[in-house]
């Protein structure tokens, strides 16, 4: 037996050494992205471009907008009328918008009770930078109001702050997006990329016709699923390596839990994943179904497995869903052992659910590719 | 140009995409299929956080406290954990998300007039989840802090209206009430209109795969003619699903369609055709299948995924990044496409978007009739 899969993998590595290109893509691909998405989250939400409106142009607007400017959240140029806010808005120029009317100082200092209006308009279009600027503009607004109307009370020696909240963030002590999005590349692309390599291996076989001849050998459909997935898993698995000292190295991850673990379990990991490729492969007929079918799994993946949205906000059949992927599972055992240095005793049940829908997902294509031999 | 000829390879290409029904079917739907699925994800918004309190205080301020925080949807309370060891166990496993820590002292010092102290504990594992969770908790703990103040101020013999000096008017433009589907299904159409390019990809590199290239090579056929020719019946294909995106998003999702449904039809035409002229450079290079579906992936998911402003607003973005973002014609029909759906805006403002695309597609179709030579 073990005869028959090394020699499909003799077989699988010479067709691989023909296609040069594919090594490449399969090696180089998935750094590549990995690098779009680090640089593209490194950053957080700020400097926002934003127009100004000053119609007061005194000491307290301007001390307004010297507040606003601290923030780093947005970055201010003037206008000059409210027709151009409208323009530069909706030709996207601008991403916000601060009107701040005539009278502006004279009411804030007044002890007339009509406060004075400040005027936030936020670009609705692109809802990530919009909710930024909204969220950020009511404290910059009342911080500044209390500074000024609430030294009177702070004369009388009354603590003005009645409450202090001191604030610890723990795993990712600066909330960085990129400490999320790039572990979760991580265990994400290279076993997207080896599984559709996979799905194509066997159905390349069936378009090409080669299936049939392969067929006519001793191999058996077992036999044959190993053979496959080996070479899939060598590529992954280097991918893994290449992708892991990038993250370590050279985009500053920390890296909390155990090293040996965390390889130890991706490779048990990949070997899971890569069986949906090959289950993909049996079924379809062609290499353009293997990718319309494949295509259409890894964006379920993308969404539900908690890759870029959190698992529990879902509804709870969702939820429920999304259990049957590996890669949800993965990725929280992942993640525990990157940022939280989380140790087995943590995510042991992630890892008997991997076990489990391994079990399940090659009994399936055996049998399936079996039943499709006598066909 | 013999348009004859092209009209030979569409039929032959068109021939090939219908004749196997299921990937047909696949080609058609898995645009609105994929929109659909992420369309769902992003009408998800985050609630039910769950959450700890360690209640070291124990006195009737606290537990007004801890009340109010438990009572809405934006957060659950899940543990009230005795002890720091208790914390870490719970924030490891991820059953909470942040625990409160009320001190020893809390009510004492409110009612003294001092500051009382009080610790936030967040998981920042997941930034957005964590920003929700402190964002709640501190609003929570603001309300609260504004209530004790407002006793300070009566007790000083100040007006309470001073807390609110400023009358901030928020308003969001084209999305009053900022809601992400809005935003980003738009958006999504980029990215699902690219799977007919991503097939297309495949047709050069299946002809060459099979060894049927070697029979069109000894056609009369010029390069530029079967190129267009293979193009075509894939543009026709994404033209088709471009109604049913539209609707989906509109029907199934309540996204305002505030401009002109023909421009946009054009555009979208204009930008399969872009990502078409992409994907058959792509194809020319490869000698597999395999090879042109991974690259095209890269080129098309990935690069649209992150680089075009879909998730990540291109302001914030570095020059380098920039750049490179505004060489994929994503980028631009993620604009365009926002632009008509939510802004209802129309050509006067988004040619220079328009121009783009078009160029990319010139540039692109050009380059592979340059580089495809009618050798094996």
């Amino acid at each position: 037996m073990l005869y028959r899969i090394w020699n499909l993998i003799v077989k699988e590595l010479i067709q691989l050494r023909r296609d040069q290109l594919m090594v490449l893509f399969v090696l180089f691909g998935p750094l590549s992205e990995m690098l779009m998405v680090a640089w593209s989250t490194s950053q957080g939400i700020e400097h926002l471009p934003t127009a100004v409106l000053d119609l007061d142009r005194t000491v307290a607007s301007r001390g307004l907008i010297t507040a606003m400017i601290n923030t780093e959240t947005y970055d201010p140029y003037f206008v000059e009328t409210m027709d151009q806010v409208t323009q530069d808005v909706s030709y996207g120029r601008a991403l916000a918008a601060w009107v701040i009317p005539h009278g502006f100082q004279a009411q804030l200092n007044d002890a007339d009770p009509e406060p004075p209006q400040v005027q936030v308009i936020v670009d609705g279009t692109d809802v990530a930078a919009a909710r930024t600027a909204a969220e950020v503009a009511p404290g910059v607004v009342a911080s500044y109001g209390q500074k000024v109307t609430l030294q009177p009370a702070q004369a009388q020696g009354g603590s003005v702050i009645p409450l202090d909240v001191s604030l610890r963030v723990w795993f990712n002590e600066e909330m960085k997006e990129s400490n999320f999005m790039i572990p979760s590349e991580l265990g994400f692309i290279a076993a997207a990329i080896a599984s559709m390599v996979a799905a194509m291996g066997i159905a390349r076989e069936r378009e090409l016709g080669t299936l049939e001849q392969l067929m006519v050998t001793p191999i058996r459909p077992l036999e044959l699923v190993l053979g496959k997935i080996t070479v899939a898993l060598v590529l992954g698995y280097t991918e893994f390596l290449l992708m892991l000292g990038m993250v370590i190295w050279l985009f500053d991850v920390p890296m909390r839990g155990s090293l040996p673990l965390l390889l130890v379990t991706a490779f048990f990991y990949m070997i899971v994943e890569l069986g949906w490729g090959i289950a993909v492969s049996a079924v379809s007929s062609s290499q353009m179904q293997a990718l319309l079918i494949g295509f259409a799994i890894v964006m379920v993946m993308i969404i539900f497995c908690g890759y870029a949205f959190p698992v529990e906000t879902m509804p709870p059949l969702m939820q429920a869903v999304s259990n049957i992927f590996p890669l949800k599972h993965w990725l929280i055992i992942l993640r525990a052992i990157l940022l939280k240095g989380a140790g087995v005793e943590v995510f042991w049940p992630q890892l008997l659910a991997i076990a489990g829908l391994g079990m399940v997902i090659y009994t399936g294509t055996v049998l399936l590719l079996r039943r499709k031999k006598l066909e | 140009m013999n348009w004859r000829r092209v009209l030979s390879v569409m039929r032959k290409e068109w021939w090939h995409i219908t004749r196997d029904r299921i990937s047909f079917i696949l080609l058609l739907l898995s645009p609105v299929l994929s929109l659909v699925t992420m369309a769902y994800a992003f009408s998800i918004d985050i609630t039910d956080v769950g959450i700890g309190v360690m209640d070291q205080d124990l006195s009737r301020l606290s537990r007004q406290f801890l009340n109010q925080l438990g009572s809405t949807d934006a957060l659950r309370l899940e543990a009230l954990p005795q002890n720091l060891d208790e914390v870490e166990r719970l924030m490891m496993r991820g059953t909470v998300k942040a625990v409160v820590i009320i001190p020893h002292g809390f009510a004492q010092d409110l009612k003294a007039g001092r500051t009382a102290a009080m610790q936030v504990v967040v998981d920042g594992t997941d930034p957005n989840t964590a920003g929700h969770a402190i964002q709640h908790v501190s609003a929570h703990a603001e309300h609260f802090a504004a209530e004790q103040l407002k006793g300070q101020l009566a007790r000083a013999g100040l007006p309470t209206e001073e807390l609110s000096p400023i009358d901030l008017r928020l308003r969001a433009w084209y999305n009053p009430s900022l809601k992400f589907t809005v935003s980003m299904i738009p958006a999504l159409v980029g990215i699902v209109l690219s799977v007919p390019a991503m097939a297309a990809s495949l047709a050069l590199a299946r002809e060459r795969e099979w060894g049927t290239l070697e029979g069109l090579i000894v056609t009369p056929i010029g390069r530029a003619e079967l190129l267009i020719g293979k193009l075509i019946p894939y543009v026709l294909a994404g033209t088709l699903s471009v109604p049913l995106c539209v609707a989906t998003a509109v029907y199934g999702f309540d996204v305002p369609f505030r401009g002109n449904l023909w421009l946009y039809l054009a555009l979208s035409v204009l930008f399969l055709f872009a990502t078409m002229s992409i994907a058959l450079l792509l194809s020319v290079f490869t000698k597999s299948q395999q090879v042109a579906i991974i690259g095209s992936m890269i080129i098309f998911l990935f690069s649209g995924f992150f680089m075009s402003g879909l998730l990540i607003p291109m302001a914030i973005m570095g020059p380098a990044l920039k750049m490179e973002g505004y060489m994929f014609p994503t980028t631009h029909f993620v604009i365009i496409s926002r632009g008509i759906f939510v802004k209802g805006i129309g050509l006067a403002e988004l040619q220079g978007y328009v121009v783009v695309l078009a160029v990319i597609g010139v540039m692109f179709l050009g380059l592979t009739a340059l580089m495809f030579k009618k050798k094996l």
